[in-house]
């Protein structure tokens, strides 16, 4: 359960890397500047020659890479959790957490196709992004991102949180919210 | 909303996006009330572009994100926003906006040009007409993306990845103007006059102009600028006429 938990917090840390990746590219303005999508500039995404990452490339091709690796890992989050977790609404969250990841990436792409079309921009990247992917990816199997060895002893804690019990010092799992 | 609701979210916004694309008709043929201009009475507009008052500096181009642009820019280049020549203000799309009533041209089938040189669009403002092709070329030894960004016309993005590639495109309704844009390197833009007669001009050298082959007949002229926006004149032209007609920009 240790390797899990630790695995599940290299997942939420990069996909802190990715939402952060992905802010770049709004902010530098360079949403379409790879224009197609699964493909970068007709290359397979993953044999896109470095050289070429120039300008606005760099940010958008560099959030697709990020975001490749982030669905990779999600993958394996999610098959893991299914694997070792006892608790069911924690492998559901682990598969939701895989769901959202997948979802994120389609409408990423189809916000490139349709030139980045208001209901997809705003649908995504105001309570998508922030909430959706920062919160599912992050904490997907919520009792996996504490320290505790034993998963079973989950509503432990949360006795100890709900008490506001301000000795303790375990990272808090603050399942996602939605509406933000 | 749970996660099922909200994927059914998504799907209809995908939906909603598909819908609102726009698909101007294509440029008609002659009506059957079509003039065609007589040549031999045809006159002119020229003139000049004035710009008022001190030319602000344009700000100076920072190349570094593609070392490509740096290596092909060895001196400093700097936007053309506001370019000004000889008291003169550059790059104002000059072109009769009313007046025309049912005169009918036909589309020219040579194509317009906008080549993308140096990591910067060349020309920066162009006409063109409804119907007719726009050849895009990539000079360049970088990748470009070319993204026209019309209200009326079909938007567009691809990319030209290797130098020398050709693209052509075409626009199916008058539209003044398009903005162009490469989102790689966000310095670059340009803006095409998209209309269904071939009465316009960009200023050159100087802020002067010359629209030749024009019929009798009393015309809205406008000049537009991608910063200083537009000015109006009116101005009627007889028989092989000659007019001056000035515009006076300035910043405010
Ligand atoms: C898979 C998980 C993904 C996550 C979590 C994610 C996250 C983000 C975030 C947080 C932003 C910034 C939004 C803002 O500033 O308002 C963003 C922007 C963007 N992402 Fe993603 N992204 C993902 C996948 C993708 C993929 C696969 C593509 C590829 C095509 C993509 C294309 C874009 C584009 C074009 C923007 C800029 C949008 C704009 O300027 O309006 N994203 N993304």
């Amino acid at each position: 359960m240790k390797a899990l938990n630790r695995f599940a917090i290299l997942v939420a840390a990069s996909t802190v890397l990715l939402i952060a990746a992905g802010g770049m590219v709004t902010s530098t303005g360079s949403g379409l500047s790879v224009p197609d999508w699964p493909n970068t500039y007709g290359w397979f995404m993953f044999s896109f020659p470095l050289e070429k990452m120039v300008g606005g490339i760099f940010y958008e091709h560099g959030h697709r890479m990020i975001a490749s690796a982030v669905g990779f890992l999600t993958i394996i989050l999610a098959a893991w959790t299914w694997w070792v977790e006892p608790r069911r609404w924690v492998r559901r969250l682990a598969v939701a957490a895989l769901a959202a990841v997948i979802l994120q990436g389609l409408l990423g792409g189809i916000t490139v196709l349709f030139y980045l079309p208001a209901p997809i921009s705003i649908g995504r990247c105001g309570p998508g992004d922030s909430r959706f992917s920062a919160g599912i990816p992050p904490h997907p199997p919520a009792g996996v991102v504490s320290r505790d060895r034993n998963p079973f002893r989950a509503p432990d804690r949360r006795g100890a949180r709900d008490r506001g019990d301000s000795r303790d010092r375990r990272p808090r799992v603050v399942p996602p919210s939605w509406p933000p | 909303m749970r996660p099922s609701s909200l994927q059914a979210f998504g799907v209809l916004l995908l939906l909603s996006a598909a819908c609102s694309e726009r698909q101007p008709p294509p440029p008609a043929g002659p009506p059957p009330d079509a003039k065609r201009v007589n040549p031999a009475t045809v006159g002119r507009v020229s003139g000049k572009v004035v710009f008022e008052g001190a030319a602000p500096g344009n700000a100076q181009i920072k190349m570094a994100s593609d070392p490509v642009c740096l290596r092909e820019n060895k001196d400093a280049v700097s936007v053309e926003t506001i370019k000004v020549s000889g008291g003169g203000l550059e790059n104002v799309f000059v072109y009769v906006k009313d007046g025309l009533a049912n005169y009918y041209f036909e589309t020219p089938s040579a194509p317009a040009k906008l080549d993308q040189k140096g990591c910067r669009y060349m020309p920066h403002v162009f006409g063109l007409r409804v119907g007719q092709p726009l050849e895009i070329i990539n000079s360049d030894p970088t990748l470009h993306n070319v993204h026209a960004l019309p209200d009326v016309n079909q938007e567009f993005n691809f990319g030209q990845a290797i130098q020398g590639m050709k693209n052509t495109k075409t626009f199916t309704a008058r539209e003044v103007m398009v903005p162009f844009k490469c989102d790689v390197h966000g310095w670059m833009s340009a803006y095409a006059g998209v209309l269904d007669h071939p009465y316009f001009a960009v200023t050159a050298n100087a802020g002067t102009f010359e629209i030749k082959d024009v019929p009798p007949g009393t015309y809205v002229v406008e000049a537009w600028h991608e910063k200083l926006g537009v000015r109006t004149h009116s101005v009627t032209i007889g028989d092989k006429e000659s007019k001056d007609l000035n515009f006076t920009f300035n910043v405010q």
